[in-house]
């Protein structure tokens, strides 16, 4: 024994540069060829002189003692003085004084990676994973117990069994000549000899009756169908190591799986389970498979079964329901090919140590949680927020995941999720590391990415986080943006026209102002509490600043001939600009909002909905080309968005309206519009109707003393009638027109493009479906019709049953067809009577 | 983290993801990372006879980068709330 | 006019999301093409894209390896994310 080994003479001649080769007999990399004491005298005297270390002992096969080389001792008493007897137990730790417990401690063949010895200069060649790999440094950690290596704190302990039954020692009897060579392969927990294999063989051989000497079955070896499975549970076997501890279940386990190298004679497949579950990991990896796997969890049944072979597979056939042979074949061939596909994963097996695991956890769950969940996880955040809300009647809990308070991790199923599998503690301690981390991140992005650390930086500027947002590797700051200088500027050029924006400007504009809507909906979002007086003044400042942001880009205040289409019908021709309406509206005070509706009513006649309005449908759409029939559908479609967008915001302004303002607006549709042209599309109708039907209902208000403001004023009732005639002397020749039966007439040339009448002959060359819309559509006329109806004076209610005689009539009858479908006939008659009814007449006074 | 925070709401829902080499697998989408790797649930194969090797696997790991396109259904997604959360993320990245 | 909107619009995503809403077409590797509604883009031009046709150009070989005439297969999806590793292009469409 050298005393470089034990760290006590370091200035002995010749031993210190090179302790190993001086040690007698020894070479320091013989450990992996022949665990001797040399190595160990190699191996500690790499460790360097003077360091207080702790070795933790290593029994690396019971060759060891004989192994030792006793000679070289002569100078001992010399080095250590007189220290009595030597056992040949070697406690290879400073502590002074070996328990007796562990000197007894037989020195058993177990060939663990959990040993703590290691030549320093090595790291375990053995190991089966990282972790072992690198924690077999020497460590300052006191305890030297065999065995017994504690992992730091792996939070998946608890999905991992193996580490306990694989770290315990066993105490099974074994012959240490027939111990495998731990070189031959990856050491599992525990190898076991193959003394013991027999033994266990031998074991489960007696407690299973023999069985049937010739078994068809066991050339079809270890395919059993759940079913049978079942019914053999069913009649009554008992599990086949039921009688054994859990403990040596396990055990049992293992060594009849290893026993598939040595002595496959029944088994086709052997190394499956060999590579699955000797390798000492067997329950983790199990669980894995199972939860990635879930459908193959037969596959672990049958190998159980496997334990007893021939015997229970003779009771199979007594089961309920036995698979013919071409089940079983096709059973069998899917179990192998399974099996190949797992035992070729296998070899990936514990590439990771439960750390890693834990590393890499850590790291992903930094990077998806972050403090501000609303900014970085905005669309799952709010979507997750409507759900709930709409779950919140089925009583269903929160679909969040939520890391910690405030640390939103989005949605997902809790229970699906590989974080299932963790406890709550650990969890716990997750989420308080992932606050740390995210905290530091934040912080170093602070100090790290500041303005000054970027500029004039011409090479790679390092940067945390960079998958979440890649960033230019250059990025000096630009100098400050200008923001809303472009938008006045779209509005700059002189001169009291101009031409109309283009589709890009429109486009940019838009994004703007959905920027100012979205920005001013954060705004209102965080309110400060009503009780910080200051706060709420300086928000109510920024809220009115951010509106007024958002006004000028609207560019309502334009000039009304500045450019056709003025400014802002271009903003509302766009799907996005009617999209954007509705929320504008509910931003802007309510002055902005008539100044809004007075400029859209005045160029109403620009918005491509009017202009561009869809052409009324033929009756045979094969007939037009494809081009047509894709700009008939894109203008379909922006006719239902306006509709759908737009006119309710523009029914709400309305709405607020006094008598003299609505004819106003009428006034302005009458003067500045061919209300015939205009009151042909369906926005036209929608805007009419809207105006008509809140005078009607601001007319009729019952008159409250209570409210005298609420009483029309003399002046503008006389006002309103004014208009109101003027609006009807000028739409009344045209009112037939408007239907859409009766422009689709009016259009109807060619043979073939039939186009629908009101007429039924017409009516049928459309299918069912298409006849019902053209009824909506109708239905949205006869509503303006009635509208007219409710505030025309008496003598003008005849002229205008007069004027819509015709239509009445094709109506009635094509209702009283039996060719009409019913529904549609229905529809018409309801039609008919929506306009009737204003006069105080029905349909069924129409003679037929 | 945008398209992450978009699918991360698709969870539980049946997608189908196209891959690059034309194979198109339909599952129930079980999580996804912020590489947009996707794991799937109860898969079925599109076009089997040229995908025997699919037949046995029920579950998979995809990569992110393998996908050419993922098709869901429209009412799955909001997307009126998917622009706005579009021009939150322009806006913090641009700024 | 012009120059104020090309003012402000300091990267080429900005182009891109003046088209956010609206139909775009997108020019695919593999030669496919692709018109569709844009609702989402990021920084890798990921994007997702609802009311979708689809076009892949294929040319046919025959047996003598002379190529058939081009031929142009379609389909419609209701909503689709697209990768951003295969885009060539994006752009509005008229």
């Amino acid at each position: 024994m050298s005393g470089g080994f034990f760290g006590f003479d370091t200035a002995l001649p010749g031993r210190d540069n090179a302790p190993s080769a001086s040690a007698p007999g020894g070479t320091v990399h013989g450990f992996q060829a022949r665990a001797d004491a040399d190595s160990f005298l190699g191996g500690g005297g790499l460790g360097g002189a003077g360091e207080e270390e702790d070795l933790a002992v290593y029994n690396w096969g019971e060759g060891m003692d004989t192994g030792l080389l006793e000679g070289g001792d002569d100078f001992n008493d010399e080095t250590f003085g007189d220290v009595g007897d030597f056992s040949q137990d070697f406690q290879f730790s400073s502590q002074p004084a070996p328990t007796p417990a562990y000197r007894q401690q037989p020195r058993g063949p177990i060939a663990s990676t959990k040993s703590h010895f290691h030549p320093k200069a090595q790291v375990d060649l053995f190991a089966a994973t990282e972790d072992d790999f690198y924690s077999s440094r020497p460590s300052t950690k006191k305890s030297t117990k065999q065995n017994k290596k504690k992992e730091p704190e792996p939070l998946w302990a608890k999905a991992s069994p193996a580490n306990q039954w694989g770290a315990s020692p066993v105490a099974q009897p074994r012959t240490p000549t027939q111990q495998p060579a731990p070189a031959a392969r990856p050491p599992p927990g525990q190898i076991l000899s193959l003394d013991e294999i027999e033994a266990d063989l031998a074991r489960t051989n007696i407690n299973v009756p023999t069985p049937p000497p010739v078994q068809q079955q066991q050339q079809q070896p270890r395919v059993l169908t759940l079913e049978e499975i079942e019914s053999q549970m069913v009649a009554g076997t008992p599990p086949p190591v039921a009688h054994q501890p859990p403990q040596a279940q396990h055990q049992q386990h293992a060594s009849q799986h290893s026993i598939h190298v040595p002595t496959p004679p029944q088994r086709n497949t052997p190394p499956v389970s060999a590579g699955l579950n000797g390798s000492g990991h067997s329950q983790q990896q199990q669980a894995l498979l199972d939860q990635m796997f879930p459908d193959l969890g037969s596959v672990p049944a049958p190998q159980q079964q496997q334990q007893v072979p021939g015997g229970q597979q003779a009771m199979a056939p007594s089961g309920p329901h036995q698979p013919s042979p071409e089940e079983m074949a096709h059973m069998e061939e899917l179990h192998r090919r399974i099996a190949g596909k797992i035992e070729a994963m296998s070899k990936h097996n514990n590439l990771m140590g439960n750390s890693d695991k834990d590393f890499i956890t850590r790291i992903q769950l930094s990077q998806l949680a972050t403090a501000d969940p609303y900014s970085s996880d905005f669309y799952a955040q709010v979507y997750s927020a409507l759900i709930r809300r709409q779950q919140a009647a089925d009583g269903q809990g929160p679909t969040v995941v939520q890391v910690a308070p405030g640390l939103g991790f989005g949605v997902g199923a809790p229970t699906g999720n590989r974080f299932g599998k963790m406890g709550t503690a650990s969890m716990q301690r997750l989420t308080t590391q992932v606050k740390k981390l995210v905290s530091t991140t934040a912080k170093r992005q602070q100090s790290n990415m500041s303005n000054d650390a970027l500029q004039g930086a011409l090479g790679r500027v390092p940067r945390a986080r960079s998958q979440v947002a890649p960033r230019q590797v250059l990025a000096v700051p630009a100098a400050t943006k200008t923001k809303h200088q472009p938008i006045n500027q779209l509005n700059q050029s002189t001169g009291p026209t101009r031409p109309a924006l283009t589709r890009k400007q429109v486009m940019f504009a838009l994004e703007e102002l959905y920027d100012d809507v979205l920005e001013i909906e954060q705004m209102r979002r965080d309110a400060p509490p009503p009780t910080d007086v200051p706060a709420v003044e300086a928000w109510n400042a920024a809220c009115v600043a951010k509106v007024d942001e958002m006004w000028n880009t609207l560019m309502v205040m334009e000039p009304l001939g500045v450019s056709n289409p003025h400014p802002f019908i271009s903003l509302m021709n766009p799907l996005k600009g009617q999209r954007l309406f509705p929320r504008l509206l509910r931003h802007l005070p309510q002055q902005q909002c008539l100044t809004l509706l007075t400029l859209l009513i005045a160029t109403y006649p620009q918005l491509d909905v009017v202009s561009r309005a869809p052409p009324p449908p033929v009756a045979d759409s094969s007939l037009l080309t494809k081009a047509d029939r894709l700009d008939r559908a894109r203008r379909e479609a922006e006719t239902d968005s306006f509709l759908h967008h737009v006119i309710p915001g523009v029914d709400a302004i309305i709405n607020q309206c006094n008598l003299g303002l609505v004819s106003g607006l009428l006034g302005i549709c009458s003067q500045r519009m061919e209300v015939w042209k205009v009151g042909a599309t369906r926005p036209g109708v929608a805007l009419f109707t809207a105006l008509l039907s809140k005078a009607q209902s601001l007319v009729r208000a019952p008159q409250d003393p209570n409210h005298p403001e609420a009483q029309q004023d003399p002046a503008e009732l006389e006002q309103w009638h004014k208009m109101f005639d003027y609006f009807l002397q000028i739409i009344l020749p045209h009112l037939p027109e408007l239907f859409p039966s009766t422009q689709a007439q009016k259009v109807a040339f060619g043979p073939g493009a039939y186009l629908i009448g009101a007429d039924a002959a017409g009516a049928n060359q459309f299918n069912e479906k298409e006849g019902l819309e053209i009824e909506r559509r109708e239905a949205e006329v006869w509503g303006l019709a009635a509208a007219l109806a409710v505030n025309a004076p008496e003598d003008q209610q005849t002229n205008l049953v007069a004027a819509l005689r015709e239509n009445i009539l094709h109506s009635v009858t094509a209702a009283r067809d039996s060719h009409t479908p019913r529904a549609r006939a229905e529809m018409k008659l309801r039609n008919v009577n929506m306009f009737l009814h204003g006069l105080g007449l029905d349909a069924s006074m129409v003679p037929t | 983290m945008l398209i992450f925070s978009f699918f991360k709401t698709l969870t539980d829902q049946v997608i189908t993801v196209e891959l690059k080499n034309d194979l198109c697998i339909t599952g129930t989408l079980k999580s996804v990372d912020q590489f947009l790797n996707i794991r799937l649930d109860g898969i079925r194969v599109e076009d089997p006879e040229r995908h025997p090797h699919m037949l046995a696997v029920k579950n998979v790991f995809i990569r992110g980068s393998v996908v050419r396109y993922v098709r869901m259904a429209a009412r799955a997604v909001d997307t009126t709330l998917l622009e706005d959360a579009t021009r939150r993320e322009a806006h913090n990245t641009g700024k | 006019m012009e120059d104020a909107v090309n003012a402000t619009i300091s990267e080429p995503l900005d182009i891109v999301k003046l088209s956010l809403g609206e139909r775009v077409f997108m020019k695919m590797r593999g030669d496919r093409t692709i018109t569709g509604t844009l609702h989402a883009y990021d920084a890798h031009m990921n994007v997702v894209l609802s009311n979708v046709e689809e076009s892949i150009h294929i040319v046919d070989v025959n047996e003598d390896g002379i190529p058939q005439a081009p031929r142009v297969e379609r389909r419609s999806l209701e909503m689709l994310f697209v990768r951003g590793d295969g885009v060539i292009l994006l752009s509005p469409t008229q």
